[in-house]
Order: C-alpha cells, then sequence, then structure tokens
C-alpha cells in the first residue's frame, strides 16, 4: 500500500491587493512534509508577500492557506504559534537584549537553546548585546530564532543574506539535516545555487502568480544540454556535421551541438573526415539558467 | 495575555530607560526640593503633597515610555515575530498598556518614598499630620494626589498608546502626548468658553477630564471650570480610557506588518 505522505502547506486561489497594485494573482500551491520548498523569483515578485500570508501576517482578499489542515488568518493562526518558525525580511532583533535573551524569549527551555547557539556556532557572542553585532550575527541570530523551538515548518526568507561562505555551508548542512528529521523548510533566495544544493522542490513566482512547481528531479530533466566541440579546422566541421544532420551552430572558436546526442557516432563522423579534434565538453544548464529561461520564455 | 506580558516585562527590564527613569524623577525632585527650602509654610505643604513636583514629571517620563515601548516593536520590526506567536494581535498591545500602567504604579510608589525622605531633611519643619486641604494630613493629601495622578495617567497612557499605535516612530506619539497633557486643560476650558450652548455635550471631552486632580484640590473648578462633579470626571476618565485603549488596539491590530 502507498504511503500518503501529510500535506504541510496548502494555498488555495491567494489574491492580494495592495490599492490599484495586484500583488498576488490567484496563488496556488501545496507541498508536503519533510520537504525543502525553494520559493524563488525576482524582486517584487510577491515571495515575501507569500510567506507573510502563511504566517497570518496579512489579510488577503481571498483565497485560503492551510498549514497541516489547520485554516490561517490573520485572526486565526494558532498552528502558526505552535508548529512554525520563522525570519521574515530582516531579523527581528531588540538591540538592547543579548542574543541569549532574545532567544529566551522565544522559549523556556535551555537545552534547545544551548542546541541552537552550538549548531549555528553563535557561542563567541551570544551574550554580547545585539546592537553590537554584525549583519552576519543578526542574521545566524535571526534564523536560530527561527529554529529553536524545532517548529515542523521553518519558513525563511532570504536566510543567506550577509553570511560567510562557511557559515552558509554550515546552514546548508543543518537544513539538510534537520528535513531527514521531518522538519518542512520553505526557503525564499535570490543565490539560486545555493537553493540548488538543498531543495526538493521550486515554486517559481513572477508578478504574483506562480509559474510552476517542478520537483528538482523535472527540473533537472528539463534542463538543456549542449556538447560543445572546438576543432582545427571549425568551418569544415560545421559543414560536416549539417551535412550529417546535426543541430550544430558556431560560435566563436567552439562549435554547440544544441541537443543531447550520442558523442561515438558524432566524433566518428568528425574523425572520418580527417579533423582534428582540440577540445570537447559537455554543458549542462543549471538552476539559475533553466529559471531564467523559463521567466523569458513566459514574457516572450 | 501572561505570557505576553511576561514577554514584555522581560524586555522592559533589560531596557536602560527602565532603571534611568526612577533616577531621573529622583534628581529632578530633589532639584525643585532644594529649590524649596526657606519657602512658605503653606508653599512647602503645597510641595509635599505634589510629591515636589514629582508627579507631574512622572507623567512626562510615562508618556516618553509609553509611546517608545508600542512604536519600538515597528522601528525594530520585532512585531512581525510577536504577531507569529500570539493568536491575536491586540495582546500584544494590551499587554504593554498593563505594563506601563504597572510601571506607573512603581513609579508613584518611588516619589511617594522620595518625597518622604526628602522632607526629613529640606521640609523638617513640617509635620505629617499637619491639617492641609479637606482636613486632611499633609501625608493622607501626597497619598491622594499619587492616588488620583496615577488614576489621571490610566486615561493618558491610553491617548500616547492610541497615538504611538498610529506612528511608526516614537517622537511624534510623545510630543502630542505631552502637548496634550500639558495644554489640554487650556484647550477644554477654551471649548467650554467658546460653545456654551453646547456645554451639556462639550464637558465630556476627553481634556476635561484631566482636571480631576486639580478639582480635587480646588472645589470651585466643578462650577467655574469642568462643570462636572470629581465623580463624573473619574467616570468619563475611565470611559475615555477604554475608548482609547480599545481603538488603539484596534488600530494596532491592523496595521500592515
Amino acid at each position: 500500500m502507498q504511503r500518503v505522505q501529510e500535506k504541510m502547506v496548502r494555498v488555495v486561489g491567494l489574491r492580494q491587493t495592495f490599492g490599484h497594485r495586484i500583488v498576488l494573482r490567484d496563488v496556488n500551491f501545496e507541498f508536503s512534509a519533510g520537504k525543502i520548498v525553494g520559493l524563488v523569483g525576482p524582486n517584487g515578485a510577491g515571495k515575501t508577500t507569500v510567506m507573510k500570508a502563511l504566517l497570518g501576517l496579512l489579510p488577503t482578499d481571498a483565497g485560503n492557506v492551510r498549514i497541516l489542515g489547520q485554516p490561517v488568518s490573520v485572526n486565526t493562526h494558532s498552528v502558526v504559534t505552535q508548529q512554525v518558525g520563522a525570519l521574515i525580511e530582516r531579523p527581528a532583533i531588540y538591540p538592547f537584549l543579548s542574543g541569549w535573551q532574545q532567544l529566551q524569549l522565544m522559549t523556556t527551555s535551555e537545552k534547545q537553546i544551548t542546541w541552537v547557539v552550538q549548531v549555528l556556532q553563535m557561542d563567541a557572542y551570544i551574550h554580547r548585546a545585539a546592537k553590537r553585532y554584525s549583519l552576519g550575527m543578526k542574521q545566524k541570530l535571526g534564523i536560530a530564532m527561527a529554529l529553536v523551538n524545532r517548529p515542523r515548518l521553518v519558513i525563511l526568507d532570504e536566510p543567506m543574506n550577509g553570511l560567510d561562505p562557511q557559515s552558509v555551508k554550515r546552514l546548508r548542512h543543518l537544513i539538510v539535516q534537520m528535513a531527514g528529521k521531518g522538519t518542512t523548510f520553505l526557503i525564499s533566495s535570490h543565490i539560486l545555487s545555493e537553493l540548488e544544493k538543498i531543495v526538493d522542490t521550486v515554486i517559481l513566482i513572477d508578478q504574483g502568480e506562480v509559474l510552476l512547481q517542478r520537483t528538482m528531479t523535472q527540473l533537472r530533466e528539463s534542463a538543456r544540454q549542449s556538447l560543445v566541440v572546438q576543432t582545427t579546422e571549425n568551418a569544415w566541421a560545421l559543414r560536416v556535421l549539417l551535412q550529417a544532420d546535426y543541430p550544430v551552430t558556431q560560435r566563436v572558436r567552439n562549435l554547440i551541438v544544441t541537443k543531447p546526442v550520442a558523442l561515438t557516432p558524432l566524433l566518428r563522423t568528425l574523425l572520418d573526415a580527417h579533423i582534428q579534434i582540440l577540445k570537447i565538453n559537455q554543458y549542462q544548464e543549471d538552476l539559475e539558467t533553466v529559471l531564467l529561461r523559463l521567466l523569458t520564455e513566459r514574457k516572450v | 495575555m501572561g505570557q505576553v506580558l511576561q514577554q514584555e516585562i522581560f524586555k522592559f527590564r533589560h531596557q536602560q530607560l527602565a532603571w534611568l527613569t526612577p533616577a531621573i524623577l529622583v534628581l529632578l525632585m530633589a532639584g525643585l526640593a532644594m529649590t524649596t527650602h526657606g519657602a512658605a509654610t503653606s508653599d512647602q505643604k503645597f510641595y509635599i503633597s505634589s510629591a515636589y513636583g514629582g508627579f507631574q514629571w512622572l507623567t512626562i517620563l510615562i508618556i516618553v515610555i509609553g509611546a517608545s515601548c508600542v512604536t519600538m516593536e515597528f522601528e525594530y520590526g520585532t512585531i512581525k515575530q510577536l504577531a507569529t506567536q500570539v493568536n491575536h494581535r491586540w495582546t500584544i498591545f494590551v499587554g504593554k498598556y498593563v505594563l506601563v500602567l504597572g510601571y506607573s504604579v512603581l513609579l508613584h510608589g518611588v516619589a511617594i518614598l522620595v518625597t518622604l525622605l526628602l522632607k526629613t531633611s529640606v521640609g523638617r519643619g513640617l509635620h505629617w499630620q499637619y491639617i492641609y486641604l479637606y482636613h486632611q494630613s499633609l501625608l493622607a493629601n501626597l497619598v491622594t494626589n499619587a492616588l488620583l495622578d496615577m488614576y489621571g495617567g490610566v486615561m493618558i497612557i491610553g491617548l500616547v498608546f492610541l497615538l504611538a499605535s498610529c506612528s511608526r516612530n516614537s517622537a511624534a506619539a510623545i510630543a502630542i502626548g505631552i502637548g496634550a497633557c500639558f495644554m489640554g486643560e487650556g484647550v477644554s476650558s477654551l471649548l467650554l468658553q467658546s460653545f456654551k450652548p453646547l456645554l451639556p455635550l462639550m464637558k465630556w471631552n476627553p481634556f476635561n477630564m484631566f482636571f480631576l486632580q486639580e478639582e480635587y484640590a480646588n472645589p470651585s473648578y466643578q462650577q467655574n471650570v469642568t462643570h462636572l462633579t470629581i465623580q463624573q470626571l473619574s467616570v468619563g476618565s475611565l470611559v475615555w480610557a477604554l475608548f482609547f485603549v480599545g481603538v488603539g488596539a484596534m488600530i494596532f491590530s491592523r496595521r500592515r506588518i
């Protein structure tokens, strides 16, 4: 019997306007527990607005949000208070409190605070007043505040902002580790190369509309592959390959085969024509390129 | 609500302002007490019963604290975090209001204690049992004034909270709050004199309620100024306080964050 996965988040027909500006247009998506979901899109696409709606911080014009099957709105969000941790926009920090005291506002469990401080390596400055923190330290504290209660759903808005490469790596590792134990993550980030390394699913949003929701496997499959060939006689090689019906174009000193092809017959065709091959590379679009292509295709 | 109040107390006691305020109050009271040395007995009685100006200073300090207590959440962006921790955002507002009221009670206690101490050095010639207003002792007058000031503060803090809930910056709420508090009485008198036919309605304006303490000290105010009895001023003050807190909480809950 197939195991039915619990729906962590379900958003149906979400609409939101600020004055005359439509911010969200009929937003629909859902994802299961234990997943790491990336919410991506250009600036002003509506990512933060979606996250705020998920937290019950924003009254919406239409649609509904459910977390673990329970409704979420400005007036009804007990599931958020009990099961969700979040970092939205910038870390919510009182400058007159130390990092430790901020965490004490989130939980009474010293064990949990010690855990999150250690795991994010904040020991050196956690008892210092937050007004003396750097941007990265504040960001880490904001993340720690979202994680300290070990919520079932963690919503992180641009969590990598201001973090050094080591901290980014450590955070990535922590997110994967926690997701392995059942925590669900919804993460928005502009650093798609970082997001690509951890997310299971990507939700692409632009101008308040969800353009696609795909698993990383599906996105990798839809990534275009090409072959870059450099020979001693590119002009002659181009004619030979075109005669053999290969989809090939010349770009500067390279020949680009724009579709995935079997390598051996292609090489044999060139070698049979006595063309010397200098370099051959296989290239696959990364997440950033795929998403940018999808955005451009939509605009066209 | 209990958890919200606990959090507010935790935050408040870690703010410098919380510890600095009593020190400022003591200094200001001591400053005024020094100037009363050698004053006439009747003046000395007045200064002692008004806690060497402590109650007035205290009102200004409470306005500053109340306004910054509300606006800081929007200034630091911490309102988002708070709003996800409670089911109803108005509980944060009410929690803060209760905290500031409690702090006001505490400061009134400090003002009375400091007055007791200052009197031992500055007003040594006067006995606490000396009869002052309403044929009551000086000490009874001091305590009554403290209670009336505390009671009046319920409405003033409510008004400041309402102003602060509309603002992202505490400065505007502080300025309007202090302005309303010290010019409100004048505005009310002007309104009552200018619109005599509307007196039955106008006498219930919120600024008229600021006269509560003065009317206690000077009963002729009922006829000449407020046109309300002490009891009516007390009830009016409470109703306006509830109104300010209610509207403030509604604005606070609906503000875009």
